[in-house]
C-alpha cells in the first residue's frame, strides 16, 4: 500500500522526519514499511523564471531564444516551444540540474536527464524551459497544460523560487505492509493515526460537514437490504446535477502516488475516499435503476451476469446480487455491471457505501475467480463505521469540489455497528508479563495516543471504534509495548522449574536409521507427501488393493498432487528415476517419511500416519547387501528375536522371485525386493533396482535398548563345519531354521562360509552349502563328543525333514 | 693350541664376512659348530687330557665357540635386516593409485538444520514433540485464536481433506496438543512437515518444515522470550550475532514479534544475502495469547508463556546459500552429496 508523506502530514501537521527515520520507527513500532521512493529523485535545480524577452533564433525559424530572469541572474535559453511570450513565468532547469526526461529524447530512463550548457546553431543555451513531461507530471495531472510545450505557471508564482517545491513535486512515497489483523491500517487515516502516536504528535482527522440541498433522499431512492449477516451495513446518499470534469491537481497527485490513474472528479473522489477511509464507494446513475430502487438478494443457481469488465459470469444461489426492481446491477462487494455507469454531466447519482462479511467475500471471490480492488478490501472484513464516514466524506468532497449537489439524508440499512469496548486495565499485570517497569502514566499516554480513552474512576480503558483487534487486556499490552519499544524490553532467561531436554523414542530410532543408512552410503531424500493417483497403475497395484484407498485432498494444487501417499515406493522410484535420467550411475537413497492410511474419514477420524524407512538403490547394492543393512538396523534397535524372510510377499511392483516380507516374531515389519524389471523400465531405470521398506511404528513398539553384561567366557570354543547338499529348490533358510532350533545351548554362533556351490561333481539341480558352527559352554570346556552329539542331531533332523540330500 | 683355535676363529670370521646368504651362514655354522664341525672335533681332544688341561682347554674352546656364535648371530641379524629391507623395497606401491571408494551417505540439508536447532533446544532443556500432519481444523486454526472469518485462514492457502480435516499449515498445532496433554512447566519444541497450496518455485514449496517452540510456566515474561531467542541465535549463527525484534500481529501471540538476526555472512554491513539490509528475518514469536492458553485448559491467571516458530527450509537456504528451493525436493544425487 503506497501513501505519500505529504498526505500523512495533512493529518499529522507536526510530523517532520527524514524518510529513513520514518521507515525505521514505523517498522519498529509495528507498522511495517518495506521501502520508499522520492517523487523528485530526478528533479534538481529547477527554479521559477520569468521570460524577459523572446525572439526567433536568427538561424532557425522554429527555435526561440529567450532571456530568462531566474531571480539571481538573467540567462539565455533556447527552446523549440512556441507557446511562450515575454512576461510568462515558467519552470527553468538550470545548468547542472536534472529533469525527468527531455522531450526530444536526448535522454530518457529511470535516472532522468542532466542539464548541460549547450550551443545550438551558434547560440548558447544555459538552461531548459520545462514542459510538464520534463517535470514528470502525467498528462492527466495537468490536463490544461499543453503537451510538450512549456508549462506556463500562474501569474502570482514567485520568481527565483524552487519550482519543485512550489509545484508540490517534492514528496516521498512509502510502501506499507501492515499485519492483516490491523484492518484499520489499510487506509491513509489509519496510518496517519499510527504515525501520530509513534512520533508523539497530534492527529488531526478531517472535519466532515456536508451542505445539503434540503431535499430528502427518501423521495429519490428506496433500499431494501435484508441480510444483516452477510451485509452488516448498507449506506446510500444521492447527489444531484453532477458535473463531470477533472479533479483538482492535489487530489490527482495523491492518487497517482498511490498508483491510481485519475479519471474524472467523480471517479477520483470515490477512489480518494477509498484510500483515505479504506471504504469502497460505488456510484450509480439513479435513472438507470428501474423503480429507483436497490435491493440486495441472493441469486439463483445457473444465472449469468455481465460484469463491468464485459465478461459473462456464472452466479449461484450463494451469491448476493445488487438489484434494482427488475434485475441485477452488480455482484455485491465484488464488481458492478455496465448498465449503471455514470457517463455524463447533469445526472442524479446514488453513492453507495456498504460493508460485507469478509469470509463471504473471500468465498465468492474465489468461486468467481475474480479479485477486484473493492473485493480485496471487503475481503479483509471492514469496520461498519467506515461506510457512513466514507460516504459522508465523499459527499463533502463532491459538494466542495463543485461536482454535484447533495440531497439531504442518508439511507442506512441494517446499521450493525460494533462500537467501543471497555477493558480492565492493570499496569502491574502488563509489566509483570512483559518483564518491564513502564510507568502507568506512560502506558496511559501510549494508549490515548492510539485513540483509547482512560476512565479515571473505574481505571478501565475504552477502545477506539475501529480497533476490532483489541478484545482484552493482552491485546492492549501488545499496543503498550510496541509504542514503548521492543528494544527497551530487557533480555532475560526463563527461570522455569528444571525440565529435561529429550528426544522421543520414535525420533531416536529414526536417528539410528539415518546414521546406519548413511554409514552404508545411502543419502537422504525428501519428497512430497502427496502424489498422483496414477502411481497405482504405474506400480501395477490391483484395482481391489487397499493401497488404492487413499485420502484425497479437496483442493489439490493439481491432480498430480491430489492424494496422500499410501506407500513410499512411488516417491523413491521418482527420485531414482530422475537420477537415472541424469546419468548418475551408482545411487543409494533412503527416506524417512510418513504414509497416510485412511481410517474412518466420514466420522472425522484422522488417518494412520506411519513413518516408513525406505531404502532404494540401483548400480549400488544388491538384494543381499540391503538385506544385511536391514538386519543390522534390527540389531541396533534391539530386535533380537526370530526374523523370517517370507518369499510369499506378493508385491506386484517387485520381482516375483526376488522379494520377501520381513516377518519378525510373526508380524510383518517390512519388505524388500528387486523392483519388477517392467516397472523400473517404466521409470527409465535400466539397472536393477533394490528397495527395502521398514514400517517404523512396528520397530518403535519392539525396540529394546537394554543391555546386560554376561561376563567374558574364556572356555574353549569349538568350531565345526557342516556341509549340506540341497535340492536347488530347497531354501537355505530352512537349513538355518533347523540349526537354530536344534543347536542347543552350546551353539554360540553360526554362519555360512564360502559361497553356495553348484556344478561338478554335484548332481544336476542341487547345491552345496557349508555352515560353520561355533560352540561354547558357559561352565566347562566342551568335549568333542558333546559337540558331535549336537551336529548329529542337526544332521538327522535335516535328513528327516527332507532338507538335505545324502551324497551318493 | 690356543693359537690354533685363534686361527680357526679368524678363518671362520673371514668366511662369515664374505657370506652372502643365510644359507651360506648356516653352512659355516655347521662346519665349525655342528656335530662334525671343526670346534666340535677339537673338543674331542678333551678325552685325552688330564683334569687340569681339560679345564683350561675346555674354557678356551668354549670361548671360541661363543665367539663364533655371537659373530654368526650378528651377521645373521644384519643379513635378515638387509633382506627385509630388500623385500620392503620390492613391495613398495604407488600410493597415488586411487583409493578404494568408501562413501558414507549424506543427510539432507533440511534434516541437518533441523537437528542442529533441535540440539540447541534440547541443550536448553526442551523436549521434542510431534503431532499429526493431517490435522483437525480446530488445532490448526480455531484453538490458535484464528476463527473462520480470519483473513489469516485465507492467507495460509490451506489444503483441505474435508471441512474439519486439513493438512496442517503450521506446527503451532502441536503446541496446542502439547498444552492439552501436559501440565506446566512445559518446555517443548515441535518439528515437522507443514503444507500449503503453494505452487513450487524458487522460494516456495507446498511441503516444507517448521520448528515451533513453546515455554509455559508461572512468571514467564516477554523479556524471557527475547533472551531465549537471542541465545538461540547465538548458538545457531555465531557469538557475535545480534538480534532485532519487530512488532507483528499473530492472532495466537500478544505481543508478537518477528526476529531479525544480523546477517551471518556480512555481519550486518549489507551484502547480497541480506539484500543489503544487514538483517535477515528468521522467525516469528510472541507471548501465548491468554485466550489460547485457556482454550487449551491452562489458566492464564496463573501461567504465562511464549512461543516461536521458524521455517527450516528458509534457514537451510540462507545458511547453505541454496538459491532455489526446488533443489531441496528434487533429490539429485549431485546436489545431496554436497552436504
Amino acid at each position: 500500500m503506497k501513501i505519500t508523506l505529504s498526505w500523512i502530514q495533512s493529518y499529522v501537521p507536526e510530523l517532520n522526519v527524514s524518510a529513513q527515520e520514518f521507515v525505521d520507527r514505523m517498522t519498529m513500532s509495528g507498522i511495517k514499511v518495506t521501502g520508499y521512493e522520492r517523487t523528485d529523485r530526478n528533479l534538481e535545480k529547477i527554479v521559477i523564471g520569468q521570460i524577459v524577452s523572446c525572439e526567433h533564433h536568427p538561424d532557425a525559424e522554429n527555435l526561440m531564444v529567450c532571456q530568462v530572469n531566474t531571480g539571481e541572474e538573467v540567462i539565455q535559453c533556447i527552446t523549440s516551444a512556441s507557446n511562450i511570450k515575454a512576461g510568462d513565468k515558467v519552470p527553468v532547469a538550470l545548468e547542472g540540474g536534472k529533469v525527468e526526461m527531455i522531450h526530444d529524447s536526448r535522454a530518457k530512463g529511470r535516472d532522468g536527464a542532466r542539464i548541460n550548457k549547450e550551443v545550438i546553431r551558434g547560440m548558447e543555451s544555459q538552461g531548459v524551459l520545462c514542459s510538464v513531461e520534463e517535470l514528470g507530471f502525467t498528462r492527466e495531472q495537468v490536463s490544461d497544460a499543453p503537451a510538450y510545450e512549456i508549462f506556463v505557471l500562474d501569474e502570482d508564482a514567485e520568481v527565483g523560487a524552487d519550482a519543485i517545491k512550489t509545484l508540490g513535486l517534492s514528496d516521498i512515497i512509502f510502501n506499507f505492509e501492515p499485519a492483516s489483523a490491523r484492518k484499520d491500517c489499510y487506509r491513509v487515516l489509519g496510518i496517519a493515526r499510527e504515525a501520530a502516536a509513534i512520533f508523539g504528535h497530534k492527529f488531526v482527522a478531517p472535519s466532515v460537514e456536508i451542505k445539503t440541498n434540503g431535499e430528502k433522499i427518501e423521495d429519490y431512492l428506496t433500499v431494501k437490504v435484508k441480510d444483516g449477516v452477510l451485509c452488516p451495513r448498507y449506506c446510500a446518499r444521492v447527489v444531484k446535477n453532477v458535473q463531470l470534469g477533472p479533479s483538482p491537481r492535489w487530489m490527482q497527485q495523491r492518487l497517482i502516488s498511490c498508483g491510481i490513474r485519475p479519471v474524472n472528479n467523480l471517479v477520483d473522489i470515490t477512489n480518494y475516499v477509498m484510500e483515505e477511509y479504506g471504504q469502497p464507494i460505488l456510484a450509480f446513475d439513479l435513472d438507470s435503476l428501474s423503480g429507483h430502487e436497490i435491493r440486495l438478494e441472493k441469486s439463483e443457481d445457473g444465472n449469468k451476469f455481465r460484469t463491468l469488465d464485459g465478461q459473462l459470469r456464472n452466479v449461484d444461489s450463494q451469491t448476493l446480487m445488487l438489484c434494482d426492481s427488475l434485475m441485477p446491477i452488480g455482484i455485491a462487494g465484488i464488481i458492478g455491471g455496465a448498465s449503471t455507469k455514470v457517463e455524463e454531466s447533469g445526472r442524479t447519482i446514488v453513492l453507495e457505501a456498504a460493508c460485507f462479511d469478509g469470509a463471504y467475500i473471500r468465498k465468492i471471490s474465489r468461486k468467481l475467480n475474480l479479485t477486484t480492488e473493492i473485493s480485496s478490501r471487503f475481503a479483509r472484513g471492514l469496520d461498519a463505521n467506515y461506510a457512513e464516514e466514507g460516504l459522508n466524506r465523499a459527499c463533502q468532497l463532491m459538494e466542495e469540489l463543485g461536482c454535484g449537489e447533495v440531497v439531504g439524508g442518508m439511507i442506512d440499512e441494517c446499521s450493525t455497528v460494533v462500537g467501543s469496548r471497555r477493558i480492565e486495565f492493570h499496569p502491574d499485570w502488563i509489566n509483570h508479563h512483559l518483564g518491564t517497569n513502564i510507568p502507568e502514566e506512560d502506558m496511559i499516554h501510549y494508549l490515548e495516543s492510539l485513540g483509547f480513552e482512560y476512565d479515571k474512576t473505574s481505571h478501565d480503558m475504552i477502545t477506539p471504534a475501529g480497533r476490532q483487534d483489541i478484545l482484552e487486556e493482552a491485546d492492549m499490552m501488545g499496543e503498550v509495548v510496541r509504542l514503548y519499544g521492543y528494544d527497551k524490553v530487557p533480555t532475560t532467561i526463563p527461570r522455569v522449574e528444571t525440565t529435561r531436554g529429550s528426544l522421543p523414542l520414535k525420533m531416536q530410532i529414526e536417528n539410528i536409521a539415518r546414521n546406519l543408512a548413511e554409514f552404508y552410503g545411502y543419502s537422504q531424500i525428501m519428497t512430497y507427501s502427496f502424489e498422483s493417483p496414477e502411481v497405482f497403475d504405474r506400480l501395477r497395484i490391483p484395482e481391489n488393493s487397499s493401497l488404492r484407498r487413499a485420502i484425497r485432498i479437496q483442493n489439490p494444487l493439481s491432480e498430480s498432487y491430489s492424494i496422500m501417499r499410501t506407500q513410499s515406493v512411488g516417491s523413491m522410484m521418482n527420485a531414482l528415476s530422475l537420477n537415472a535420467e541424469r546419468k548418475h550411475r551408482h545411487v543409494r537413497f533412503y527416506e524417512l517419511a510418513n504414509i497416510y492410511l485412511p481410517r474412518d474419514l466420514e466420522r472425522n477420524e484422522l488417518p494412520d500416519e506411519r513413518m516408513q524407512f525406505t531404502l532404494g538403490t540401483y548400480g549400488g547394492d544388491d538384494f543381499f547387501t540391503v538385506k544385511g543393512i536391514m538386519e543390522e538396523f534390527l540389531r541396533q534397535t534391539g530386535l533380537r528375536g526370530e526374523l523370517i524372510y517370507d518369499p510369499e510377499n506378493r508385491k506386484p511392483y517387485l520381482h516375483p522371485g526376488r522379494q520377501a516380507a520381513l516377518v519378525y516374531e510373526g508380524t510383518v515389519i517390512g519388505y524388500m525386493g528387486e523392483v519388477h524389471p517392467r516397472i523400473s523400465e517404466s521409470y527409465n531405470i535400466s539397472d536393477r533396482v533394490t528397495i527395502a521398506v521398514i514400517d517404523m511404528p512396528e520397530i518403535v513398539l519392539r525396540a529394546d535398548f537394554s543391555y546386560s553384561y554376561h561376563g567374558v567366557n574364556l572356555h574353549a570354543k569349538v568350531c565345526r563345519d557342516l556341509s549340506i547338499l540341497l535340492d536347488e529348490k530347497t531354501r537355505v533358510g530352512s537349513v538355518e531354521a533347523v540349526i537354530r532350533k536344534h543347536g542347543g545351548n552350546f551353539l554360540e554362533h553360526f554362519e555360512m562360509v564360502g559361497k553356495i556351490y553348484r556344478g561338478q561333481p554335484l548332481p544336476e539341480q542341487t547345491k552345496s552349502v557349508t555352515y560353520r558352527l561355533r560352540f561354547q559352554a558357559q561352565d566347562h570346556d566342551l568335549t568333542g563328543e558333546e559337540v558331535q552329539a549336537v551336529l548329529d542331531e542337526i544332521q538327522t533332523e535335516l535328513r528327516n525333514q527332507g532338507i538335505s540330500r545324502t551324497r551318493e | 693350541m690356543k693359537k690354533r683355535l685363534e686361527e680357526i676363529c679368524q678363518e671362520a670370521e673371514a668366511r662369515m664376512e664374505k657370506a652372502e646368504s643365510l644359507q651360506e651362514l648356516s653352512e659355516i655354522r655347521r662346519e665349525y659348530l655342528g656335530k662334525k664341525g671343526v670346534l666340535t672335533q677339537e673338543m674331542k681332544q678333551l678325552r685325552t687330557m688330564d683334569a687340569e688341561q681339560k679345564a683350561a682347554f675346555g674354557a678356551v674352546v668354549n670361548e671360541a665357540k661363543s665367539r663364533l656364535e655371537e659373530g654368526l648371530g650378528k651377521v645373521q641379524t644384519a643379513m635378515k635386516e638387509a633382506e627385509l629391507e630388500k623385500q620392503l623395497e620390492a613391495e613398495a606401491f604407488d600410493v597415488t593409485e586411487p583409493a578404494t571408494k568408501i562413501r558414507a551417505g549424506h543427510r539432507h540439508p533440511i534434516t541437518q538444520i533441523m537437528e542442529e536447532i533441535q540440539n540447541i533446544f534440547i541443550g536448553m532443556g526442551y523436549q521434542v514433540v510431534e503431532g499429526p500432519e493431517v490435522e483437525y481444523d480446530y488445532y490448526n486454526f480455531e484453538a490458535l485464536n484464528i476463527p473462520d472469518d480470519h483473513p489469516l485462514k485465507e492467507e495460509q492457502d490451506t489444503l483441505y481433506i474435508n471441512p474439519n480435516i486439513l493438512l496442517r499449515t503450521q506446527t503451532t498445532s502441536v503446541e496446542i496438543r502439547t498444552m492439552e496433554r501436559q501440565r506446566p512447566p512445559i518446555c517443548a519444541i515441535a518439528t515437522g512437515r507443514v503444507f500449503r497450496s503453494y505452487e513450487m518455485d524458487d522460494m516456495k514449496s507446498p511441503v516444507f518444515h517448521q520448528i515451533e517452540g513453546l515455554v509455559i510456566d508461572k512468571n514467564i515474561t516477554f523479556s524471557d522470550l527475547k533472551g531465549t531467542m537471542a541465545a538461540f541465535a547465538r548458538h545457531m549463527f555465531s557469538d557475535t550475532t545480534r538480534v532485532k525484534f519487530r512488532p507483528h500481529k499473530f492472532p495466537y501471540n500478544e505481543p508478537s514479534a518477528k526476529m531479525d538476526v544480523s546477517c551471518f555472512r556480512c555481519g550486518g554491513k549489507g551484502c547480497s544475502l541480506c539484500n543489503g539490509e544487514g538483517w535477515i528475518e528468521i522467525l516469528g514469536c510472541g507471548m501465548v495469547h491468554p485466550k489460547v492458553l485457556s482454550m487449551s485448559g491452562i489458566d492464564p491467571d496463573i501461567y504465562s508463556g511464549f512461543g516461536f516458530g521458524l521455517e527450516v527450509e528458509k534457514i537451510s537456504m540462507l545458511k547453505m546459500e541454496i538459491e532455489d528451493m526446488r533443489l531441496l525436493y528434487e533429490n539429485d544425487e549431485s546436489f545431496l552429496s554436497q552436504f
